[in-house]
């Protein structure tokens, strides 16, 4: 009962069926989503934490994985998001009571100077999806804001997104800025304009060429 | 009327701009999502067409050009002296608009209000449609630059001059912290507009950028293949 419970959400959180009233994928319309069987699965006695390692998780490590392989686009990767986010929703509870526990914390920004939002957006929705908790701290973000945001959440990984080749010499130091305050904080880059070779020069610790990297690189780190 | 009797020299001129003729190319929206139109299903290209004529209604266009004469161009530095400014255009920019006797001056917008639609959809859940909303709202800006565009080779036209590409901070390796220069010259008729200590243009759907004027220029497409900047987001547009 369970495992089907669990896979049915899986299944609705992977091809973006939210609720009983969307109407996209069409294949599925009319029949309940993330949403309702979501709630349903809690009102059966379905742990929270297998809602979300069993069901969440898995389906949004999918859609990643999918999207890294090009067989599915933005818009689908971000229709899997709202589901998931429709069942988040019923997990908000347990999260506040610490009965499920995130897998860690992720600070992101687009660096100050660029405010292209899209990149940074997605990546978020599938660190999010794979478990952590995620700080957001917007677009055109200097290095006080994450230096900031590092010292109230200790611990977290950070991830600097841009989508300019004139903005991602900001990286460079907003990087210097964080490892100089913060020698052990891990900083992450990502964008279209950047690269391995780019990490190396600015003394970042990793570049993640799409979101699912970013989450396996993330998941080393936790493991 | 020739180039010897001059053009009106820092004159703000304002760009009339009707909603309805601004175009949206899907094809560029679909783009931006990596797709190409044969990717998008009845759904997706459903809610595009929905979406565009919703952030058509909240439109608030303006656009304002200032022209300036006599550019000063320092080809080896890549860099043009105007009014009084120094601005790091680069030298690809710098070859296209080198022969210029004027320059014109631009800033447009499309207002803030779909910018303020497409945030609260994102905070609704609905981000699929925010994304959207706020692609559209970059062409809606495109469409308002391209309106300027034109105005200012009508005004070119009408004293026998030619025009050239337009440029703005932030793209073909033009340094984006070159928008406070760029906006001084505008003398406060900025549409609007306000840029950030960061460089940033607020309402953020807003284009600025400036056009070569004279006898000896010509508007012939970007030439990309010239620009090192593989990733540049409007590479091949």
């Amino acid at each position: 009962m369970n495992t089907e419970l669990l896979n049915q959400i899986r299944i609705c959180v992977e091809n973006g069926k939210v609720n009983r009233d969307a109407p996209y994928p069409p294949a599925m319309r009319g029949q309940d989503g993330a949403d309702e069987l979501t709630r349903f699965a809690l009102n059966e006695g379905v742990k929270p934490s297998e809602i979300l390692d069993e069901a969440l998780i898995p389906a949004m490590n999918a859609v990643g994985q999918k999207f890294t392989e090009k067989k599915i686009f933005v818009p689908q990767m971000l229709i899997s998001a709202k589901a998931m986010n429709a069942a988040m929703a019923h997990l908000k509870p347990y999260f506040q009571s610490g009965e499920v526990k995130k897998r860690g914390k992720f600070i992101i920004g687009t660096v100050s100077g660029d405010l292209h939002d899209i990149g940074k957006n997605l990546v978020a929705m599938i660190v999010e999806g794979a478990g952590y908790e995620v700080i957001d701290l917007g677009i055109d973000v200097g290095p006080a804001k994450f230096i900031q945001a590092i010292g109230e959440n200790p611990g977290a990984i950070v991830g600097l997104s841009a989508l300019l080749t004139t903005t991602m010499v900001n990286m460079k130091a907003i990087t210097a800025d964080i490892k100089s305050q913060y020698p052990d904080a891990i900083v992450m880059i990502g964008g279209a304009p950047v690269n391995e070779q780019f990490k190396n020069e600015i003394g970042a610790d990793n570049y993640s060429p799409n979101p699912q990297a970013a989450v396996n690189y993330l998941n080393s780190l936790v493991a | 009327m020739n180039s010897k009797s001059g053009l009106p020299e820092r004159l703000a001129r304002n760009v009339p701009i009707d909603p309805a003729a601004l175009q949206v190319q899907k094809r560029n929206i679909l783009r931006s999502l990596a797709m190409e139109e044969r990717d998008a299903d009845e759904y997706l290209s459903g809610l595009i067409d929905e979406l565009t004529e919703t952030c058509r209604s909240m439109l608030q266009p303006r656009a304002t050009f200032m022209v300036y004469s006599r550019p000063i161009f320092q080809k080896d530095a890549g860099t043009m002296t105007l009014g009084g400014q120094c601005f790091d255009l680069g030298k690809l920019a710098i070859s296209f608009l080198k022969n210029s006797e004027y320059m014109a001056v631009f800033a447009g917008t499309c207002g803030p209000a779909i910018e303020a639609f497409s945030k609260k959809l994102i905070g609704d859940n609905q981000g699929l449609e925010g994304y959207l909303a706020d692609l559209i709202a970059s062409e809606f800006a495109e469409g308002v630059a391209e309106k300027a565009h034109e105005e200012i080779e009508k005004l070119a036209l009408e004293n026998n001059l030619s025009i050239t590409n337009r440029y703005s901070p932030g793209y073909c390796n033009w340094p984006v912290s070159d928008q406070h220069k760029l906006f001084s010259l505008l003398q406060g008729h900025t549409s609007g507009i306000a840029v950030t200590p960061s460089s940033l243009m607020t309402p953020v759907k807003s284009v600025s950028g400036m056009v070569g004027i004279g006898q000896k220029v010509k508007k012939m497409g970007y030439k990309c293949r010239y620009c090192d900047d593989e990733k540049c987001l409007m590479r091949g547009k």
